[in-house]
This record gives structure tokens, sequence and C-alpha cells, in this order.
């Protein structure tokens, strides 16, 4: 499964933990991060989102001579959501005790980003059909762009299983611009039935020398709100018994929580966003198998 | 006992049970009893969900739906563990008779569900005429030398051939290109284009360097022909011999072939002469185009006694140093061309006219022609009539829409239901006796065939037989060495590469053209012969010349005519040690037995390794440094994992010809390295030379003769393979092993088959989109 | 000059004495053709130059961005007495050159989507890619000159097995695609090539030319009834087939339409050459000068150049490199091949730097050839070692018609496609295309400013 990530990065520490659990989920193989976007026109915000790239991606194998390949960062450059906010220049502005940062990133000008919609459109055309999920948090801006591109809905609705967003807004806004998949839309209790607890600060995140989304956590150092990190997990792990769907809308289901697992998600959400950097090897592929259809014998498990 | 699940030891174990207890005889298999087993134990402990070792994941084929449900998958899988490649070297192999339970059963099964499977013939996409067939056809149609391949674009390629239907497009380029050399053929064809008025004189000479020497008595010039006519030939010939000197007979070859000889005196004159110099003048005639002419002294025994000081000394030999052309001067004799379309004379009327007509485009289109045919053709010998042309001008005129119509540029078959894929039918006799020609001559059927096509007898009892041994025997059966086995076994890359004159200083386009020479007569004598196809892999003999003799170090081979030769060390034995193939599979300065195993394993056991993963450049090898031979080099690189997986297949094989250097030449050492050729076949037998490999590689005359099938059937009928085509594939395989694998049975079983012999409709149909 | 078969003698001669004969090209056409003399306003001209394998990317981005500073990289140098006349573009990214699900092949693909702006088929026979920007422009401007669009090529078609991991040979021998599924081959013989520009029957009189086109357009019209007639009895793919054959016959018949309209003999200004000239050199001047004439005299105004086939493994002994383009490109950071690889790009490059020179040799108005023109020399990887698709190199030479300023480098942002700029320069043809390819709009920062 390939994900898409589109964010507003920068307004609210959940963005840059669901960010945390999204490369959690890629390093236990479960998904691949495709692409990642942001729609606050700020370098810094680009840069941060590198800055998590570059910490999780560590030391690909080096066999065939070949580097780390980081993904440019998308950004909208409309200026619609300016500026920089605590949560990005709080780790950004990390020194290590010689003066040096302690995030590097490559993003000193507009140059260094790509144009998000394209990006996501490239992102759309590298994935198996119906293996792609698109996490959406924050306003809708990139993503309506990519609905405009020729040719942009067919592709998504091939390769498109499944698009949620964090705040049900930004979910109408999509359904009326003619997104082609079923549209999730998390629902607003779900954020603050879980909080992720400012203690793993001290205890899980505390194992790292340095890790940019604890840095960015420090900042408010109060437990944060979790619906895109519900977002982000229900993209990959949707038969997770933690989740609900509603009957939809029009194009729209909700998005909702089993109480008796909450504990348990929050369990995951922790792990996740606090797993190790996992060192591997490119490209491994799963071989498409289909199962034929043949009711009259029952597959046989060894 | 390996660790399995009871339930699966249980289910094992009850058939068994049962056939003691009922004494029914042999168990019936099971994909419980033969295939899971084994699946279980030798594949999934790698191609898990978890490891998915070489991005294979084996689990969902635990389950017998999948054999028929997944056949492609599978079909990988059997051949895998059939040729011993998997499980890997190092891990526990399963017992030979595991591994045939396993095969036979899955093998059977396919063959069950095949049978319920209605005979599929295929359908072939109407061809154009590629760059050699419309030189050969219009050879043969108008006795016209027209050479195709150095005007017309380049023919695309499929499947490895230039004759797949479905890639031969037609480009505004091409289409001009055919219009122009209908103006072209036309003309020549009836000698219409004026003659210069005074002819004009081209010469060659080893001083100005525009001849090459090729030995002691041959020289060779190239030179462009831009009328046909008549041509004064004039060769220089200095020095003279003792004066108990026999005569020797000099020849003078266009393009390799004879086209004239005499008796050279070469005794002194008894004439004072400074320089003693003579010439010798004769007259030929000549087609249009680039020719290579050689002219030398046949049988030339006296050149031999010579040291290498005397052989191009005046007072020592006789010798050749220029080849002169004077022309064109119009021909004496009426030119064949003529003859072929002028069936009778056209002034004496309109009745002629028709009849050269209809004799030329029912030849032209390959079929018995209608009225509806010839009247737009009479219509054109009236507009040039109007036009205040001759008549024979207006028939050039007609020749020249003749050879731009679709029923001469492209071979169409009619079918009684073209939009029914289920419908299957014969094709008819006349295309029948195209689909022959075309594929044994790349070239239309002559008379003979057209007739027996017209009468309704191709498919009479025994024609079909008799007409492929006769096509074969023509000397048009040529076309199948050139064509077929020149892109089947990639020799016509000769052309393209370019040896580095550095570290290979022997390279000459002499050398190429002596190479490629060895691989074409060395396939014709196996066709020709009717030879066992078990010789390409193994042959105890060869065809060569002084040149390449040398080249091979083989003692007592003299002058520029090829013959055979007995190969009398292990040196050299089958096409696998022809300088054709191990040049073409090398790199400009050096060996590469990546591109050799590579080689190998797609044209010589039909198995091409798969493509690289994304994104990784072909395992290079890099240029041989210092720092050890090129094979320590390379195993050091293998000892990652997934690349070692294919490459050491590839580079076993490779490894096993690096005895031969990147044009071909034997050599002990590599530079100051040791050669370690030897190795270990997929299957664990093992080769400590070249000869012992290819006695391996006999074991696998199946695969061999699979290869070969599924590259000719895919020749013969300008079409990709496709699954159905597998049971004719399997059939003709049997065939050949239950006789020994004559190579004609291979081109009768193919000209039988029923792909060959049938086709089928096409659903109309959107193209698919991917 | 009427070229005579005597002419073509003499050559023939010189020809077998295997000496390399330089032909005095300009010498030849004063004064006739020392400036071009189209009437009304000049039009303005398209081609795209295409080097395969990647290139040193090392030695091809200048420093800074904006105008150049100092010299000029390595393999640019030879363009540096017309540096006001380039730009280099950076980002520029070919996405559909990218394995996206289809595994090895980068070669194939990258050339096949070089200029279609869509990702090729993966197969041997079942070819499709997309039609070629080159070919939107000459399809809505091509009626204006004798020639919608001239293809030429330096390197012969590799003829037998595969050429790219499963990727057809028409992927990498082809540039244009004048549809889907119907790729342009290259010319590549100067001989052909003259021919075609010039004719076969550049001796003919105007009566004896009459007559030819006369009958040229009978046997046309009589071959296409023919033809109908046929495909009734067809299955789909057959018809398919013959739909092709049909669609260059109603090319060819555009052409003659269009010679008859346009008496006037254009002047080749050259001997006609005979065949493919060993030195590379000498068979690149060849085709350029050819291509310049037909600028010129406005026979085309769209080109594609096809200096040698993606993949190829070339040596380069002209300047002593034994070794092949191809497996040098792989050379893992060793210096001493990277060193070979930035030769064969320079080399490239002083062969093109010469035509460019030539194109703005001659004056047209108040401008020259090269003013009125854009010319993208590029290749479809910028590393030939990891088949990277992003950052191609671009260089794109020419004022289209006093529009584009030069001598500077521009970076866009990353993940830019490249179709974009194919989208502003049919903007500048004339040609206008709502969409093209994988573009995400036009680029900015062309434009005289």
């Amino acid at each position: 499964m390939g994900v898409i990530f589109d964010s507003d990065m920068g307004s609210r520490v959940e963005t840059a933990l669901a960010l945390a659990v999204l490369y959690g989920l890629d390093g236990k193989n479960e998904c691949r991060v495709v692409s990642i976007s942001s729609t606050r026109t700020s370098l810094l915000s680009a840069a941060f989102c590198e800055v998590v790239g570059r910490f999780y991606a560590g030391a690909v194998s080096a066999a065939f001579g070949a580097t780390a390949r980081t993904l440019p960062v998308g950004l909208a450059a409309d200026g619609k959501i300016p500026g920089a906010t605590p949560f990005l220049t709080g780790p950004l502005s990390r020194k290590n005790t010689d003066g040096s940062s302690t995030y590097l990133h490559g993003i000193d000008s507009i140059i260094d980003t790509a144009e998000a919609h394209g990006l996501i459109r490239n992102a759309f055309t590298a994935q198996h059909d119906q293996n792609a999920a698109v996490v959406l948090a924050g306003p809708p801006t990139n993503l309506l762009r990519v609905l405009t591109l020729p040719g942009a809905k067919e592709t998504i609705a091939a390769k498109v299983k499944h698009l949620i967003c964090s705040t049900p807004s930004a979910a109408k806004e999509l359904e009326a611009a003619g997104w082609p998949t079923p549209i999730i839309s998390v629902s607003p209790s779900v954020g603050s039935a879980i909080l992720f607890p400012s203690a793993t600060l001290e205890k899980e995140f505390a194992e790292f020398p340095a890790h940019p989304v604890a840095d960015a956590f420090r900042v408010s150092g109060k437990d944060a709100s979790t619906g895109e990190l519900a977002a982000v997990l229900y993209a990959v792990r949707t038969t997770d018994k933690a989740f609900a769907l509603s009957e939809p809308v029009g194009k729209i289901r909700q998005l909702m929580l089993e109480p008796a697992e909450r504990e348990r998600l929050l369990a995951s959400y922790i792990e996740l966003a606090t797993a190790k950097p996992v060192v591997r090897q490119p490209r491994i592929r799963r071989p498409v198998v289909e199962e034929p259809k043949k009711p009259d014998t029952p597959p046989s498990k060894p | 006992m390996p660790i399995v699940s009871p339930r699966s030891v249980a289910k094992a174990v009850l058939p068994l049970c049962a056939a003691l207890l009922f004494a029914q005889g042999p168990v019936k298999p099971t994909f419980d009893h033969s295939v899971q087993p084994l699946l279980t134990k030798s594949c999934l402990s790698c191609h898990n969900d978890r490891l998915q070792s070489g991005s294979v994941n084996l689990t969902p084929f635990v389950n017998p739906a999948t054999v028929l449900g997944n056949r492609e998958d599978w079909e990988k899988v059997v051949q895998k563990v059939r040729s011993g490649e998997m499980p890997p070297k190092g891990l526990p192999r399963p017992s030979m008779d595991q591994i045939t339970a396993f095969t036979a059963f899955i093998e059977s099964e396919w063959e069950r569900a095949d049978k319920n499977v209605k005979p599929d013939p295929g359908r072939v996409t109407a061809r154009r005429l590629n760059r050699i067939e419309y030189t050969n056809t219009i050879r043969d149609l108008l006795a016209v030398d027209f050479r195709a391949e150095k005007d017309f674009p380049t023919d695309d390629s499929g499947y490895g051939f230039d004759n797949i239907g479905d890639v031969l497009t037609i480009s505004p380029i091409l289409m001009q290109k055919y219009l122009e050399a209908a103006e072209t053929i036309s003309s020549r064809a009836l000698g219409a284009d004026p003659l210069p008025a005074k002819p004009v004189e081209f010469e060659y000479h080893t001083k100005t360097k525009t001849v090459r020497r090729l030995d002691r008595s041959n020289i060779e010039a190239t030179h462009r022909v831009d009328w046909d006519g008549e041509y004064e030939v004039t060769i220089g010939l200095p020095g003279e011999r003792a004066k108990d000197a026999l005569p020797v007979e000099m020849g003078f070859w266009m393009d390799g072939k004879l086209l004239y000889k005499q008796m050279v005196e070469t005794k002194p004159s008894g004439l004072v002469y400074f320089n003693p110099y003579s010439e010798e003048h004769f007259r030929v005639f000549v087609p249009e185009g680039d020719h290579v002419f050689r002219v030398g002294f046949i049988g030339d025994e006296f050149a031999k006694t010579l040291t290498d000081r005397e052989v191009f000394s005046d007072r020592k030999t006789k010798f050749l140093n220029m080849i002169k052309f004077i022309g064109p001067f119009p021909a004496k004799v009426e030119r064949a061309s003529r003859k072929r379309v002028l069936v009778c004379d056209p002034n004496t009327g309109a009745a002629c006219v028709t009849k050269i007509l209809t004799t030329l485009t029912r030849r032209a289109y390959r079929r018995p022609v209608t009225r509806a045919d010839i009247a737009p053709l009479e219509g054109f010998v009236a507009m040039a009539r109007k036009e205040g042309q001759t008549v024979e001008q207006g028939i050039q005129l007609a020749i020249q829409a003749v050879l731009v119509s679709p029923h001469f540029l492209f071979r169409i078959e009619k079918h009684p239901a073209p939009n029914d894929p289920l419908r299957v039918a014969k094709v008819s006799d006349l295309e029948l006796a195209s689909r022959l020609a075309y594929f044994l001559w790349s070239s239309m059927p002559d008379d003979e065939l057209l007739a027996l096509a017209e009468a309704g007898k191709m498919r009479a009892p025994g024609v079909l037989d008799a007409q492929v041994k006769r096509l074969l025997a023509d000397s048009r059966g040529g076309a199948l060495a050139d064509n077929f086995a020149g892109q089947w076994l990639e020799i016509r890359n000769l052309d393209s590469v370019k040896p580095d004159p550095q570290k290979f200083p022997e390279w000459r386009p002499e050398l190429r053209d002596a190479m490629r020479a060895e691989t074409r007569l060395f396939f014709e004598n196996v066709l020709r012969e009717n030879r066992s196809m078990t010789e390409f892999i193994n042959g105890r003999y060869t065809f060569l010349n002084e040149m390449l003799a040398k080249h091979y170090g083989i003692e007592g081979v003299t002058g520029p005519d090829f013959r055979r030769v007995e190969l009398t060390t292990d040196q050299r034995g089958g096409i696998l040690s022809h300088a054709s193939i191990l040049t073409v599979s090398s790199y400009p300065t050096r060996t590469s037995p990546v591109i050799r195993g590579k080689y190998v394993l797609q044209n010589m056991l039909g198995a091409p390794p798969p493509a690289p993963p994304p994104d990784v450049p072909a395992l290079d090898e890099s240029t041989a440094a210092s720092s050890g031979s090129l094979r320590q080099q390379m195993e050091k690189h293998r000892t990652n994992a997934v690349c070692a997986s294919c490459h050491n297949r590839m580079d076993t094989l490779g490894f096993g010809l690096e005895n031969y250097d990147g044009t071909g030449k034997w050599r002990a050492k590599d530079g100051k390295f040791e050669i370690d050729v030897s190795g270990t076949m997929p299957n664990g037998k093992s080769f400590q030379t070249p000869a012992e490999m290819r006695a391996l590689l006999l074991d696998q005359m199946p695969e061999f003769t699979r290869c070969v099938t599924e590259k000719m059937l895919t020749y013969s009928l300008g079409r990709g393979l496709e699954r159905f085509d597998r049971r004719t594939v399997d059939g003709i395989g049997k065939k050949l092993a239950a006789n020994g694998y004559p190579f004609q049975l291979l081109i009768n079983e193919i000209v039988q088959s029923l792909p060959f012999q049938m086709r089928r409709g096409e659903a109309p149909k959107q193209v698919a989109q991917r | 000059m009427m070229i005579t078969r005597k002419t073509l003698s003499r050559r023939t001669m010189l020809r077998g004495a295997g000496t390399a004969i330089a032909l005095p090209f300009f010498d030849a056409m004063a004064p006739a053709l020392n400036a071009s003399s189209i009437p009304g306003k000049a039009p303005i001209r398209m081609a795209f130059a295409y080097v395969p394998n990647g290139l040193d990317m090392r030695h091809w981005t200048p420093k800074e961005d904006g105008a150049f500073v100092g010299d000029l990289p390595k393999i640019l140098k030879p363009m540096e007495s017309l540096r006001q006349d380039i730009t280099i573009l950076s980002n520029l990214t070919q996405n559909n050159g990218r394995a996206l699900l289809d595994g090895a092949g980068d070669h194939g693909r990258c050339c096949g989507a070089y200029l279609t702006g869509v990702q090729p088929r993966k197969s041997f026979v079942d070819i499709k890619a997309g039609i070629s920007c080159d070919q939107i422009v000459a399809n809505q401007i091509g009626k204006l000159t004798r020639f919608p669009s001239l293809e030429v090529g330096l390197e012969d078609a590799r003829q037998a097995g595969d050429c790219d991991s499963g990727y057809s040979c028409a992927y990498t021998n082809n540039l244009a695609w004048r549809s889907e599924t119907q790729p342009l081959p290259p010319v590549l013989d100067p001989r052909a090539m003259f021919e075609r520009l010039f004719g076969k029957g550049a001796a003919l009189n105007p009566e004896e030319r009459a007559r030819q086109t006369k009958y040229r357009r009978s046997i046309l019209d009589f071959v296409t009834g023919d033809t109908k007639k046929l495909q009734g009895d067809l299955g789909p793919t057959d018809r398919r087939k013959l739909d092709e054959y049909l669609s260059s016959i109603r090319e060819i018949e555009r052409q003659l339409e269009k010679a008859e309209n346009d008496n006037a003999q254009v002047n080749p200004g050259m001997p006609k050459p005979y065949g493919v000239p060993a030195d590379f050199a000498e068979h690149f001047r060849l085709m350029t000068d050819m291509i310049t004439v037909a600028f010129q005299a406005d026979m085309s105004r769209v080109v594609t150049f096809l200096v040698t086939r993606e993949g190829t493994s070339r040596p380069y002994r002209e300047i002593g490199i034994p070794d092949g383009h191809h497996p040098l490109t792989h050379h893992q950071g060793k210096q001493e091949l990277l060193d070979k690889v930035t030769r064969i790009n320079e080399y490239h490059m002083v062969q093109f730097a010469k035509w460019m020179e030539k194109l703005k040799s001659i004056k047209e108005g108040d401008s020259n050839i090269l003013g009125n023109s854009m010319i993208v020399y590029g290749a479809g990887l910028s590393d030939g070692n990891r088949h990277t698709h992003e950052n191609l190199p671009v260089m794109l030479v020419g004022g289209g018609g006093n529009s584009i300023k030069g001598g500077r480098r521009i970076t866009y942002r990353k993940e830019t496609p490249i179709s974009n700029l194919y989208l502003t320069m049919m903007d500048k043809m004339d040609v206008k295309t709502e969409h093209f390819g994988d573009a995400t709009g036009r680029i900015d920062g062309l434009n005289l400013a």
C-alpha cells in the first residue's frame, strides 16, 4: 500500500505525530510513504517534512552504489496558509554542542521543493491499482488542484482505494469537487477521545538522542489529540477492530472508534510513533497473486 | 521425516493406506501428496509472507486451484525446480523422485486441462514485406537486383525477428521510398533509363589504397555501380614468374559470387620491361548498386612457395594490384528482366499488353488475377500513351502501380469470418504457398508452387513434404540461414560490433565476413544435410577459410574459399565456439561472461534471465583491473544475494566460454591471469573445460529443441507465440526427440502444424488500455 | 548547382579512395544562399537534439542561477561563443521515464517518453507511446512547409535481439511519434536525406517533373481505391494495418500537392553526399548542414535529431575512447570512466556548437536563423549510472523569434515536468494546445525580461 500524505504541517503537533506513525508503519513494511506535501507556504514546513523523512530513511543499503533518493517535498506556493510556527522553528533551530544544526535538510529555497499537485499525481502513477491511500491532514488546497490536472480523476479512480480526511469540511469540499474514490472523514470526537501522552517525551522518545517529532512535541509539551493519527492508521490498517465506519452520506463515511479498543489503539500509536528507523534494502515488491475463484475447493492451508 | 503439520501427514499417508488396503496398484498422485510437501519444505522456508526472497512469495500457491489458475507462475516454479536452480546451492535438495513426482503431477494437471481446450491456431496480422523480402521478391519477380536494405528505413523487430506483422509499420517516409523504388525498379526492369553518352572510368589501385589485399593472391574493392549494364573490367598484373611457372586461373567475384574466370599467363613475356606488367580485360554485366568485387588467382600454388619478402616483388612473381571499370555499355544480350516482363511484343496490340500485365500481376500478387485487377493497369498504359509515351513506357507505369499496390506489399490472408474469434479455418492453398515461400525463401512463391496452389493441390498427400525438400534444396533456401539464423543467433549484430583495434589488432572487415560465413555455412549444412540438431551444440566440424583458420590456430587451410574442416582438438565444437557468436556477445574491449551467459540462456536454452530489478543498472563487470582476474572480481560482486540468484546461472555459462577472447580467439590466460572456466550447472553437474560444458549442454537437448522450435515457429508465422501454441511446440519437441533431432523434421513439422495451416478470426476490440 | 551523374561518379571514386572529403559547404553556397530570403515575417523553428545515456551532470550545470558568471562548465564550453544564446533549464523531470511498476528498462522507457510525455508500453511488438510534441506542432503548422517535420539520426538502428529489458527497439530507435503506435524513423544516410529534401529528380526538367507528379497521383489514387476495397473483408487488426498504409499515402499526396504549388527548386548548395561517412563529425556535419538548408529555405520548421540511440554502446575511437558509451556510463563513480563519459559529452557538444554557429551565421531579416529558432539539446536521463529521470540536462538554444532571453541558468522547482517546457514551446510556435503529456502548466522565466 502506498500512502500519500498531505498536510498543513506546522499548525498542530498531532500532524507531526501522525507523520511519525506513518513512517512507523512504513518501517514495519505495512505501507510505503510515496509522497509528502504541505499546503503551508513556508519553507520551514517543507524542511520539517524533509527532516522527518531523512530521520526515518536511515542508511539505505549502499549496494549497487545506490544512495537514498529522498523524494522532494511538495509545497503549495499560493501563500494561502503562510508563515512558520513554533512547532517548526523549535526542532529546526536545534543546534548541536558545536553550533551546527542537529537536523539537516536541503531546503533553502522554493526550488528545492516540488509543486505539490504534480508530485502527488506522479506518486499515483507509480502505484498498483487500488493500492494507494491518501491521507489529508489539513485544508484540501493541494488535492483540489490535483483534480484539475487532465486525466487525474481517472488515475485516482484506478489507483486510490480511499481518501481519509482529518476534517469533515475538507471531505465535503473534495466530494463536491468530484473526488472519485470513497472518502472517509475522521469524526471530530475521535481526536479528543484518545490523547497522545506528553509523558512519552520522558519515556519512549527519551531513548533517541535527537528526534525531530519529539522536539516538535516538546514545544507544546501538552498531551496531543490524535484524530490525524487515526486517519493514518486507518488508511493502512483498515481491518483494525478499533475502527468503525458510519453509513455513507453521499460518498463520505465517518470514522469512529470502538470504545473498548481505545487502550490498545493508544498503545499502537505510541509504539508506531516512537518506532526506530528501519534500515532496509530498497525495493521489495509483493508479487500480485490472485486467488483463483473456485468455490468448490476450499483453499488448503499448511 | 521433515517437520510438517500433522494434517498434511495424514493427508499424505491416507491415500497410501487406502492403496495398500485395496491393492489397487499405483497411487493416483494428488496435490497434497506430490506437490505440497516439497513446496512447503523446500520453497516456503524462504518464499514466505515474511521473507519473500527475490520478491517471490509462494504461500498462496499451497492451493491446488492455483496449478491451473496461476499457470504462468507455476511454470516458472516448475522450470526452476526441474533445472535444479531451486532450491539454491547450499540448501537441502529434494530427492530426484520427489522432483519427478512434483513436476509430473503439475504437468499432468495441465495436460488434462489442455485436453478440454479447443485448439487455437492464432491469428497473424497482415504483413508487409520487410526489406529483405522486398529485395528477394523483386529479384524473383523481375530479375532486378535492388537492395532495399540500403534504401528503406530499418524494419523494427519484435520477438527477436524483423518479420513480425504487428510491428512492421508503414510511415510516410517508407511510402515515399516505395514510390521511388517502384519508379527505379520498373525503369530498370525494362532498361528504360538512358545510359550516359560516354562511359565513365573508375580505378581502384593498391597505390591509392583503394583496394584491399586479402592475401597473396586476392584483392578486393567496393564499388558503387550507378547503371545496370555491361562494364569493361581491367585487372592490373605487375611482375612475372619464373620461366617454368604454369598459367594460373584468375577469378572475378561480385559480392562473393563468381562472375567470370580465365587463365592468365605468368611467365616472362620476352619483352624488355623495366617493371614487368600486364593487364587482362573482360566484359561483364553488373547490376546497379553497391558491390564488393574481388579478383584473385584460384589455387595459386606458386604464391605459397614465396617468402614474405618476395610476394609482391615484380621480379619474383606476378600478383594483382588494380581493378578498373569502364562503362556502362549497353548489354549485348537482352537483359533477363526484359525477358521476364515482355512475354510477347507489346507493340502487336492490346491483347499482348493484357497478357503481359496478367502474367506479371499474377506473380506479383501471388494469386490468380481477375479482370478487375487488370483493367486499371491497362488504364495506366493508356494514360502514358495519351501523354505521348510508348506502350513500353505505359507498361513501365503499370508495373510502378503494381509495386505499390497493397496486394504486392502486404501478405494479406482472407478469412471467412474475420470478426469471429472462434471460427477456425484453413488458410487457402495460395496463402499456404506464400507462407511456405516466405518462410523458407524470404521471397515469393515460384511458378511451381503457384501452379500447385492454383490447382488446389498443396494439401494433397506428400506434396508439402516434397515442396519443403525442393525449396530447401534451391539456392534461395539460404535465406533461412541469413534471416532466421542471422537473427536467432544475433549474427546480424556483427555489422554493428566494433572491437577495439588496440586490443584486437587482427579485427578486419574480412575477418568479420569470414565469421559470418562460418556460422552461415554451418547452419546451412545442418539444414541441407538434415543433420541432427545436436550438432549445433557439439558438432565436430566447421567451415573455415585461411583467415579464420589462422584466427583459430588451425593449420592446413589456405586461400579465401571456405571448406569443411573436421575438428581434431577439443578447443572448438558446435556453434558456441564460433567466433561470430563469441564476438557479438562481447564488449568492444573485452569479453563479458554476463552477456555470454545471457546469450546461452536466451538463445540456446530458451530461459532468458529476468530483467534486473528496477532502477538497478545491469551488473557491470567494470573494466578488468589489476586487482584480480575478472572472475575473482565478479565473484566478489556476486556476494550480493539479490544479484547472485540470476548471475550464478548466467555467469557459470559465460565463464565456461572464457577461453575465447572478445573476438573468439582461443586463449589460456586473460592478461596475466589464469583463466578458470570450471563451473557447475544448475543441475549439479560440473565441468572443467568448454568442451565438457558443451557435453553437459547435450543433456539439455529438450530445452534447446524447445527454444529453437519456438523461435522458428515465431519466424515462420510472423507473430509472437501464445499460450495455445505450446501444444504445437510440445508436440514437435516430442517428435524430434523420438527421431534423433533431424533438423528438416522440425521444418516439416512446423509446416504441417496447426498454426501454420489454419487461422482464426478476431473479435472487433478496443485495443486494451494498460 | 545542378547535380549530374558525372559529379556523382567523381565522388564515387573519391569515396573509393577512402579519404574523408570535407565538402566546402558554405563556400559552395555562396553567394546564392548566405542569407535566408523567406518573404514575410520570419518563421520560428523548433528542433530537438537528443543524446543518449545521460550526461555527466557535474560538468553540465553552471554553479549559479541566473546570468552566467565566468567560464561555462566543461561540457558547455564548446558553446562559449554562443553563451548569450543558450539557456540552461534545471530540475525538469520526465516522470514517465521512471519504472512506475514496469521494472527495468530505463533506457527504452526514457527515450520513448522523452517527447511524448507518456509512459511507453512495455512490449516487443504491441508498441504504444503517445503522439510527440514535435508532431503536434507538425500536424498544425506542417501544411505551411513542404515537410511537416524532419527526423534525422546518426546511428543505424539495432536489428537483432531485444533493445532494453523488454522494450521494443522502436522506443530507442525513434524520437518522433506520429501517433500512439507509429514512430517516425530518423533518416540516417546523408544521401537518403538529400534525396528526400531535394528529390531524386533534382535533374528532371519541369515537364518531366509535372508528368512524374501526375503519374504518382494516379498511382496513389489507384492503390487507395484498391485498399479500401480490400479492407472490407478483414479483421480489426488487419484493417488497422491498412489504415496506417492509407494515412501514409495521404501524407505523400499532400507532399506532392505542396511540391506542385511550390515550383521553385531549392538549391541544395552542396553536392549530393554518398553513403554514411565513417567519421562521426563528418556525418554530424552533413546531416546538420541539410537541416540548415531546410530551415533556411523554409522546407520544414520542425526537426527531431537523435544524435545516437539511447543505450548505445558506440565507442568513440575518433577521440581515443575504445569503450562503448553505455558501459562507460555505468562508471560506478570511477574517475577514469567518468572522464571518458565527459569527453564523449564534450565531443557531441563540439559538433552541436558548430551547427548552432552555422545557424547563427545565416542572416534573416535583422536577426538570424538561430534567433528565430528554439532548439533543445538534452537527454532522457540525467545520471546514466543510476538511471535518474529528474533534473534532466536541458539546454535551450536560440531566441525563439526574439522572445527568449539567453545567457543564464533557470532552475525550476523539483519534479517540474519537462512537458511544461514543451507546452511553453508550442505556445511560441503559435500552436495552441490545452494540454500535453503529463504537463501541469507552462514554465515561467523564459521570456525576455
